[in-house]
């Protein structure tokens, strides 16, 4: 019973940090974008009217308010099927996974928004002068070795571990294991080298922004890496000694640091007041 | 430090990308051994193809303004300062005036001042 009720806490916990809190933090700092720098003052910001940007922001409100509702439903199924399971039974473990993943979809699409934004700025740029440093971004730079160390050691523990729990057979849920680990860890190393070496987005952003931004993003996925590892390491280990009953606390658990890496990191990260918005002046050039 | 092109200026891109780079380096901003970024980031910062930012760093390590050392990537040359400060192109220019002039007094039309310009860079490139 008490392993239902830890779950409970937990799936509430998961439908509150990533379906109300963060989107309801996202949606403040949009309506705080918009106050203190309107259109008025600020129109490179806005390659679309601020209607569009608050449609955007009312679309994405309504999905994460569907996505409680779903929770919510969830819980009650789960609670009105639980009762007839063993407590060291395997029960509905993928539920916070499939669910977590569904709970990123606003994210998602929040973030292709921003992507169409970058585009359009770009389009409207009739700016001649392009600027660029010249200092070379490099890994190092922005995330420190022992960071990169420990990421690259917990994948060999896990692949270790792995092969030793199963006495050195490469069995089928193994390969896809794999597979998951390269398909995370190939999407990591191109953002990176996107980061480092690709095209600016925001054609006005200043290059202080950029660094900052760039410093953020490879070092949060140098953590959801390392957090990746042990999550693997964890599922294994649930499998090996019977504790399948765990693997529903451990997939919600996972779901929620990622949440407090990703979305809660860049939001303590980039902060408003620290962002320079001078660059979207119509009568500045870009920095 | 940062580079400001503008992609209506008459002056070639490259060219511009050239005296930005040594112009850094005669005013202390990038010194002899600091490293420079690479090929594809600074294309893509400045919106350029990359074979634009290729041949002036190209021309840069011809003039050993910079040395590339591979996998390492590309680095301002021990010389650079003394490389950047001489004005190569004033001094030829005031050559060529001074044949040109010489060719016009002894009457050689201008397309045969151009032939025989194009046949002794071919010639010396041989």
């Amino acid at each position: 019973m008490s392993i239902h009720i830890l779950f409970y806490v937990l799936f509430l916990s998961q439908i509150i940090l990533i379906s109300y809190y963060y989107p309801k933090k996202i949606i403040n700092r949009i309506d705080e974008v918009i106050k203190n720098y309107p259109p008025e003052g600020y129109p490179k910001l806005y390659p679309e009217s601020t209607e569009k940007v608050v449609a955007a922001k009312k679309r994405y409100q309504l999905l994460n308010r569907i996505i409680i509702i779903i929770g919510f439903i969830l819980i009650a199924i789960y609670a009105r099927m639980s009762v007839d399971y063993d407590r060291n039974d395997k029960f509905a473990e993928g539920l916070p996974l499939m669910f977590g993943i569904v709970q990123y979809i606003p994210f998602m699409l929040l973030e292709l928004s921003g992507f169409r934004q970058f585009k359009l700025m770009r389009k409207a740029n009739k700016s001649t002068s392009r600027t660029a440093g010249l200092a070379p971004r490099k890994l190092f730079n922005y995330v420190s070795p022992i960071s990169v160390v420990t990421a690259i050691v917990l994948v060999s523990t896990y692949l270790f571990f792995d092969l030793y729990i199963n006495n050195f057979n490469f069995t089928s849920d193994f390969l896809i294991k794999i597979f998951t680990l390269c398909l995370v860890h190939g999407l990591f190393i191109g953002l990176t080298i996107f980061h480092l070496t690709g095209k600016r987005l925001d054609p006005h952003q200043a290059s202080k922004d950029r660094t900052q931004q760039t410093e953020f993003s490879i070092q949060s996925m140098v953590f959801c890496s390392m957090f990746f590892s042990v999550f693997l390491i964890a599922g294994s280990a649930v499998e090996a000694y019977e504790l399948g009953y765990m693997e529903i606390i451990i997939n919600s658990i996972y779901f929620q640091v990622i949440a407090l890496v990703g979305i809660g990191g860049t939001l303590r990260a980039v902060r408003l007041d620290n962002v320079n918005f001078d660059v979207y002046k119509a009568d500045k050039i870009i920095l | 430090m940062e580079i400001t092109i503008d992609i209506e200026d008459p002056m070639p891109l490259f060219t511009q990308i050239v005296e930005q780079i040594k112009s850094a380096i005669v005013s202390n901003k990038i010194k002899p051994g600091d490293s420079l970024p690479s090929i594809r980031q600074l294309a893509n910062d400045l919106e350029l193809n990359s074979k634009t930012v290729a041949k002036a760093y190209k021309l840069l390590e011809r003039d050993l303004v910079i040395q590339s050392k591979g996998y390492r990537g590309t680095f301002v040359h021990p010389d650079a300062l003394m490389n950047s400060k001489i004005d190569m192109n004033g001094e030829v220019l005031a050559q060529l005036n001074q044949a040109i002039t010489a060719c016009k007094s002894a009457g050689v039309t201008d397309s045969e001042i151009r032939i025989a310009f194009t046949h002794a860079m071919n010639s010396n490139n041989k």
